[in-house]
């Protein structure tokens, strides 16, 4: 059997945290390799060259984003391609609507309550100003405050809570698995 | 924020330098730009505070004459001055005549020189000035419990130095505010005497809380891997040393809080995601030496001296940025022995460790460069007369056009263009 590559493309290191905590070792288990990747501050042509690359070893890869400010996921895409041309919108994840909702809709009500944070049923609107307001004062760094969320994150309880991660989750990781 | 300004003159490769900072920092600049002179303007006024003005001259540059510019010499003064935004508030008057009036500062300006003997290698205080920049408000007493009222007015309280005494002059706005010297220190304390070397930094005046947290305690780390790979001996400093070489003692503290234990692996696992489990071991010669279990031998524990430099380093920065209560840290070349992939992350880590103290760091690293922010970018260059300046160059049009053109900040770096 050939063997497997993917190449996961991230935003920022938020998303890499998430990213290689919970999604990396799902991935393992199709893929026989997984590299996470950061382009913000990649130039453009180096991320088209890449692509360029990944296509012709005959690799995956998928490129997430954050909706922001874009009114719909087309858009998001739409503003994706034009930044990197050979990027395929078939392999482009939006997050809604930024990555900081997808830490907190991995939490239940039990870790809720243990993180010292109200219960947020669905966390499609969450922004990450709301997010950094949600941060308990006892945790000095928003860094291990996402960590600890990590340390207790569900994909199970987060798919019933975002509807973002629920179709990443079944676009990219069900309709592969073995 | 501790340190909102700092100006020098005649100091060391300084003539002339004016800089504000912001809570993150990054000092690039090719070699002998003058970087490690900007980062000992923190070293000196640290040792002038703990050890007096004459041990810090000595420890700063043997003598006076390597403290100024060479190139200036005793012709001029060498001048600091320093502004903090930190706020804070005291106590002024609380008489039943007055009432309770509560001072709050909003800004403190510092200015010191030295003046230099035509003659000789001996110098003396030109000038030594501490204003507090006020707001004054009325408090009420009620059951034992004092409650802020309303404010009564704005003005400044400046501590100098006259005739080998200690000087306080209150200014008010309106000028009737009922605050007078002897209500904000005993008199016999105002009477001490001022010796001619000693500096208002070193006294009560300026070390209030919080700024003497921030300028006593002023943290300077220039990590050698090396050293925390030996055993230390178990009465060592609780506070981190400038080389990390009594890292195992306070990692110790720290593993020994279930609280900080939690946070420290958290974080050097974001980093670091091999490491399964850190240790501080206790020998019968009463030293210390930490150990780590990584997850690929679950079994083992590997003694510090096995362990990489990369490793120690990262464990060092991140007790220093995390871990160290202090208000103001500056860092030599954090990047050390750390691969390229992981500079984002711990920069991540030190923009994050910023929302709390104040934060320095010096660099040759174009991905630190990279990843820093242009914002927070401090460059450091010689002029033509050989002069070291510091710009910013976010605010320079040539480097804008750069970036635009999608040359990033790192790349101009590299090629000695972010002085063009």
């Amino acid at each position: 059997m050939a063997y497997k590559r993917l190449f996961i493309w991230l935003e920022g290191t938020d998303d890499e945290m998430l990213f290689t905590k919970i999604f990396r070792p799902i991935f393992l288990l199709e893929y026989d390799w997984v590299e996470v990747r950061l382009y913000a501050s990649l130039k453009k042509g180096y991320v088209d060259r890449f692509i360029t690359s990944i296509d012709a070893m005959d690799a995956d890869y998928i490129l997430v984003t954050d909706i922001n400010s874009s009114p719909c996921i087309s858009s998001k895409k739409e503003k994706i391609s034009e930044r990197f041309e050979y990027v395929n919108k078939e392999k482009i994840s939006v997050v809604i609507k930024e990555i900081e909702s997808w830490y907190i809709a991995g939490l239940n009500q039990a870790e809720s309550q243990r993180l010292k944070l109200p219960w947020i049923e669905q966390t499609n609107e969450l922004t990450k100003e709301e997010f950094n307001k949600l941060i308990p004062t006892h945790f000095n760094s928003r860094i291990d405050f996402m960590l600890e969320i990590l340390n207790c994150y569900s994909i199970d309880v987060a798919i019933q809570k975002n509807q973002s991660i629920s179709y990443f989750v079944k676009k990219f990781i069900r309709s592969t698995a073995k | 924020m501790a340190i909102k300004k700092i100006r020098v003159s005649n100091f060391k490769s300084f003539k002339n330098m004016e800089v504000e900072l912001s809570n993150f920092n990054v000092l690039i600049g090719s070699n002998a730009s003058g970087k490690s002179n900007f980062v000992q303007i923190f070293r000196f006024i640290r040792n002038i505070i703990n050890h007096g003005l004459d041990n810090a001259i000595s420890m700063d540059a043997g003598s006076v004459e390597y403290l100024r510019n060479l190139k200036i010499g005793r012709e001029e003064n060498l001048e600091l001055h320093i502004s903090s935004d930190e706020k804070f508030g005291w106590f002024g008057s609380r008489t039943k005549k007055k009432g309770t009036i509560g001072i709050r500062t909003l800004e403190v300006l510092y200015d010191f020189a030295i003046a230099f003997n035509r003659n000789d290698n001996g110098f003396y205080i030109a000038h030594d000035e501490l204003i507090h920049k006020c707001e004054f408000v009325m408090f009420e007493e009620q059951q034992k419990d004092f409650q802020e009222n309303e404010a009564i007015g704005t003005g400044k309280i400046i501590y100098s130095r006259a005739n080998g005494k200690f000087q306080i002059e209150i200014i008010t706005e309106p000028q009737d505010i009922p605050l007078s010297r002897d209500d904000l220190f005993p008199s016999f304390f105002l009477d001490e005497k001022l010796e001619p070397k000693i500096s208002l930094l070193q006294t009560p005046f300026f070390l209030i809380p919080p700024m003497r947290d921030i300028f006593k305690n002023i943290a300077i780390y220039d990590f050698d891997p090396k050293l925390p790979k030996k055993a230390t001996s178990i009465t060592g400093k609780a506070e981190l040393e400038e080389d990390g070489n009594n890292l195992a003692i306070v990692l110790k503290n720290i593993l020994d809080d279930k609280e900080k234990k939690r946070t420290l692996f958290n974080l050097v696992q974001n980093l670091l995601p091999f490491i399964k489990n850190l240790d501080v071991e206790n020998y019968s010669d009463k030293s210390l030496l930490f150990n780590l279990q990584e997850k690929y031998s679950e079994k083992h524990f590997l003694p510090a001296s096995l362990i990489s430099d990369g490793t120690v380093n990262i464990t060092a920065l991140i007790v220093a940025l995390y871990f160290e209560m202090k208000q103001m840290t500056v860092i030599e070349e954090p990047e050390r022995n750390l691969h390229p992939y992981l500079i984002a992350k711990l920069i991540e880590m030190m923009k994050d460790a910023s929302k709390h103290k104040q934060i320095i760091v010096t660099t040759h690293n174009p991905e630190v460069v990279k990843h820093a922010g242009l914002e927070n970018i401090l460059f450091v260059s010689r002029d033509k007369d050989g002069f070291s300046t510091i710009s910013k160059p976010g605010d320079q049009e040539e480097v804008k056009t750069f970036l635009k053109n999608e040359i990033g900040i790192e790349e101009l770096f590299v090629q000695n263009l972010l002085g063009i």
